[in-house]
Formats: C-alpha cells, sequence, structure tokens
C-alpha cells in the first residue's frame, strides 16, 4: 500500500471534488424525475452547524459551496411540457406562498414560469434553496402591491378573486 | 480510489456523516453521507488537517 502512496495522494485531492459532483448528479436526476423530493438534499450553509473542528467546519462549507455551484449550472425542472433552468423560474416569498398565479407572475416577472406547487416538496426549504441557488426570480410581498394597479381586464379571470383579496387586506 | 455517497430519500434526523470505511465524523449541514480514503487521525475521531483530505 506504500508504494501506491503517490498515486493514492494524487488521487485522494480530488475526492471532495468528486463527491460535489456525485451529490450534484444526483440532486439534478431528482429534481428532473422526483423534484418534490429533491430539495431536501441540496445542502445548505445555514444547515452547517457548530463543529469543534473548525478546519472541517470550513472544508464542509467549501463542499457545500461546490455542490450549489455545480446544481445552479446544471438545474433542469420539467413544468409541464418543457424543461426550465433556474433563470427561466420565478417563485414566491413566504408571505404571499399559494398567492399568485401564472398570469400574475408574468405580469411581475415577464418570462419567467412561477414554480408549480407540485413540485415544491412540504415546508419551505425549496424558498431556502432557490434563493441559496440564485438566478430564479423571488417575488416578494413588496412586488405584490403592483397587482393593485392592474385593470380587472388585465387580472382576467382572477378579477373577482383579487377583489376579494384586496378587500380582504 | 473509492469514492461513495448516500442520500437519504426521505427526510430523517440522522446527522451526515463523513468515512473512510468506517464512520470518522460527523458532517453537520451535508445531507448525505460520504464516503473517501480520508487520511484519519490516530483515533479515528476525526481527518488531518491537510491538502490530502480537501
Amino acid at each position: 500500500m506504500l508504494l501506491d502512496k503517490e498515486f493514492s495522494t494524487r488521487n485522494l485531492i480530488n475526492d471532495a471534488s468528486k463527491i460535489a459532483q456525485l451529490v450534484a448528479s444526483v440532486v439534478c436526476t431528482r429534481f428532473l424525475k422526483n423534484p418534490a423530493r429533491a430539495w431536501q438534499v441540496v445542502p445548505l450553509l445555514g444547515d452547517v452547524g457548530t463543529i469543534g473542528d473548525r478546519w472541517l467546519a470550513g472544508q464542509i462549507a467549501a463542499l457545500v459551496d461546490t455542490v450549489q455551484s455545480r446544481v445552479r449550472n446544471s438545474f433542469a425542472i420539467k413544468v409541464g411540457a418543457t424543461t426550465k433552468n433556474l433563470t427561466e423560474l420565478a417563485y414566491e416569498g413566504a408571505p404571499i406562498e399559494g398567492l399568485l398565479t401564472q398570469h400574475e407572475a408574468d405580469g411581475l416577472r415577464p418570462g419567467r414560469t412561477l414554480l408549480p406547487r407540485s413540485v415544491r416538496g412540504t415546508g419551505s426549504r425549496w424558498q431556502d434553496v432557490l434563493t441559496a441557488l440564485g438566478n430564479s426570480e423571488r417575488i416578494d410581498v413588496d412586488n405584490a402591491p403592483d397587482l393593485f394597479d392592474w385593470q380587472d381586464d388585465d387580472l382576467g379571470a382572477q378579477a373577482g378573486t383579487r377583489s376579494d383579496r384586496r378587500a380582504a387586506r | 480510489m473509492p469514492v461513495a455517497i448516500a442520500i437519504p430519500d426521505h427526510v430523517g434526523d440522522d446527522m451526515a456523516s463523513l468515512y473512510a470505511g468506517l464512520p470518522v465524523a460527523l458532517a453537520p449541514g451535508l445531507t448525505f453521507h460520504a464516503n473517501a480514503q480520508f487520511d484519519v487521525d490516530v483515533a479515528r475521531q476525526g481527518i488531518q488537517h491537510e491538502e490530502l483530505n480537501k
């Protein structure tokens, strides 16, 4: 085994990169085949808790960053018959989650597809992941009042619903 | 050198760990277990702080 030391060293240095590549590959496959369960697999820096070994904590943070970077570049998710990457998606912030339609998202973030609810999974991790990955457009509560300036014709079939929501504010 | 990962299918309370054949260190923040031929410390309670383990 000692005779293989140099060979081993050369390969071991790339282990973190290989691990990141493997994980990112699994994550991206899961986003295409079972997206609701993919969010939980994306590591987040916010989850890196207190580790006594600071050096190891730094390595783990670097690994998380590498995985996210690879997922960011390869992310694809099926929306209907099409496949969308991060730059084509929009999503709501937690306070207005579930309140927007694609029609409204079109007005607030033209050209972006609202992430379908069916692929979001449970909880709010999907929002944390999209925020961490970046490139997608977040629609926050600050943007929502713009909808109140729309005419009823702009709102289409949602006009009544929107008026009801406005009245409820 | 073999590298392996294990990714859970369900959300659980299990904390991720690093393995060098056997468990070596907890890795909170990771969503997967990872096994590689890390250079471990003598007590096998952590990995060495060296370029080899980056």
